[in-house]
């Protein structure tokens, strides 16, 4: 019964399948699966399968979308029970796209890739100050992720290094980028610790730079 | 008359997309090229003037249409403009838009006006933008919520995808009829589509549009940005004169996928290469795109993307040299 609902749940996640995640989570709950085994044997797996589909292109955005969303509504029945058990995520990966910029999608493929692979991601959406990013770097983000669209915006990324290094905090995070505004050129001309041409690529750099696997 | 049948004989075709450089040579900053004629034509006339290219494309611009349609633009970057926000989110709200009169709708006049002041005064053609179908309803409801609603509520994205493509329709009519030789119709949101997706979405509104600006006498030709390989099957089945794909795909693939006479344009990587390197990388990544396709008569040398207004202008100068390399 426990493994039924477990698999429930994350075969749900897998096909996106919105409107009864949350009960689904409530009922496996109320059986006595632990939030903790919910969110690591049901919805990180079954985003793992999601990024690996992703990768195999059997999956493109729009499916990984909608499984990032079905993960969610169990997500929200969890995160209070998660939150008071203290449960630790591999890092926290803060992302966001720069201040001008407005393109959310590629980063947001990544975050959801990267929740996949065990990290708790924290996004802050598009055009992100660069003070925000060196907030996040104070809060204890392992890794700040920026994406740029527009070259016009990508100086920014150079910002919030320059104020992560005036603040201290430089040596205490790695910093990556992407988007079609940037290159590892670039990356390397700013002083980034690394960039990602895409999702899977993103979650290599992380893993490597964080010493996990 | 087909693009292939347009392209020039005597010389290597060299495309580059370069409206924001031509703004920065130009020493203006892009809204003011993007908001008065004069200025925009300014920059246009600079650019035939130093480079003349086998099709001069004016200044890029996503937003037009979504402006059209009431939506709010922002200019803040001095880069292309961007949408703010995407209103359009259920069939209430949709059906209540009117396909906007290019005439005199937001910035679509400037568009007309540059066009019809271009006619006849380039020495190769005039191209111009329309936005695509599916980007212009990703604009419209949100690329996430569009991207989401091709599988939760298909209805919905399949109206908006239609709607848009009529908004299109007419613009491009307009444009073909101001004095545009060529036609881009600019897809890149539909680069993260399935080609199931693609093919149940964008594929027949697509070919409305291209069929719509080749019976007004224009060449359709479809843009879509990054890694768009998966697409190359349906894209070729959407009767474009001519596909412009990005620096991450192998042209070979496209070639493969369009038969000869379809043009391929592309694809010196924007960024990396034009923007990021000397007239040598230039050279030489636009030498090694010759190699291997110089001998193919639909191929078109060009940038991937749309240049950065940042791309020095010597690299373009290095790009449009290659008309003259050897085996043209």
């Amino acid at each position: 019964m426990e493994d039924d609902l477990l698999t429930g749940i994350k075969a749900g996640v897998v096909a996106g399948r919105l409107g009864g995640m949350g009960d689904m989570t409530r009922a496996a709950l109320d059986t006595g699966v632990p939030a903790a085994d919910i969110m690591s044997l049901g919805l990180i797996e079954a985003m793992s399968i999601v990024g690996e589909k992703f990768e195999k292109k059997e999956y493109f955005v729009p499916e990984v979308l909608v499984s990032a969303r079905a993960m969610h509504e169990s997500m929200d029945v969890l995160r209070p029970l998660l939150e008071a058990s203290g449960v630790e995520p591999l890092a926290r990966v803060t992302m966001g796209t720069v201040k001008g910029d407005l393109h959310d999608i590629g980063k947001d493929i990544v975050s959801i890739v990267l929740t996949g692979a065990g990290f708790e991601v924290q996004s802050l959406g598009a055009d992100v100050p660069s003070e925000k990013f060196v907030e996040a770097a104070a809060g204890g983000a392992g890794v700040v992720g920026m994406s740029s669209l527009l070259t016009t915006t990508r100086p920014r990324m150079a910002e919030v290094i320059r104020l992560l290094e005036e603040r201290g905090l430089r040596d205490g995070v790695k910093v990556i980028i992407g988007g079609a505004a940037v290159t590892e050129g670039f990356a390397n001309e700013i002083g980034a610790d690394g960039y990602g041409a895409d999702a899977a690529q993103a979650v290599r750099l992380v893993k490597s730079l964080l010493g996990i696997q | 008359m087909k693009l292939i049948d347009r392209l020039p004989t005597d010389h290597r075709p060299v495309v580059p997309l370069m409206g924001y450089p031509g703004v920065t040579a130009a020493g203006r900053k892009a809204k003011a090229a993007l908001t008065e004629p004069v200025t925009h034509l300014e920059c246009m006339t600079l650019l035939e003037n130093r480079f003349r290219p086998d099709a001069l494309f004016m200044i890029m611009d996503l937003t037009v249409e979504a402006e059209a349609l009431g939506l709010d633009v922002t200019f803040e970057t001095d880069g292309p403009p961007s949408v703010v926000s995407h209103p359009i989110d259920d069939a209430a709200k949709l059906a209540a838009l009117k396909v906007p009169d290019p005439r005199r709708s937001g910035r679509m006049p400037l568009f007309l006006e540059v066009a019809a002041s271009l006619k006849g005064k380039l020495s190769g053609m005039l191209g111009a933008y329309c936005i695509g179908p599916f980007t212009l309803a990703a604009e419209l409801a949100g690329p996430e919520d569009l991207a989401i609603k091709t599988i939760t509520d298909p209805d919905f994205a399949k109206s908006a995808v239609d709607f848009s493509a009529e908004v299109g329709r007419a613009y491009a009519t307009a444009l073909v009829r101001a004095g545009a030789d060529v036609v881009a119709i600019l897809e890149p949101t539909a680069v993260m589509l399935s080609p199931a997706t693609f093919e149940q979405f964008c594929a027949e509104p697509l070919a409305r549009l291209g069929a719509t600006v080749r019976s007004e006498g224009g060449c359709p030709v479809l843009h879509i940005c990054g890694d768009s390989t998966h697409l190359f099957g349906p894209m070729a089945t959407c009767g474009m004169d001519g596909l412009s794909l990005d620096h991450p795909v192998d042209l070979a693939k496209a070639f493969e996928a369009v038969g000869p006479g379809t043009v391929v344009i592309g694809n010196v990587d924007p960024v990396g290469v034009m923007m990021e390197g000397d007239p040598q990388s230039v050279r030489k990544a636009s030498g090694i795109l010759i190699e291997r396709f110089g001998d193919l008569p639909n191929y078109v040398l060009g940038t991937g993307c749309d240049l950065p207004g940042e791309t020095p202008l010597e690299n373009i100068d290095a790009l449009m040299a290659m008309r003259e390399a050897a085996g043209a």
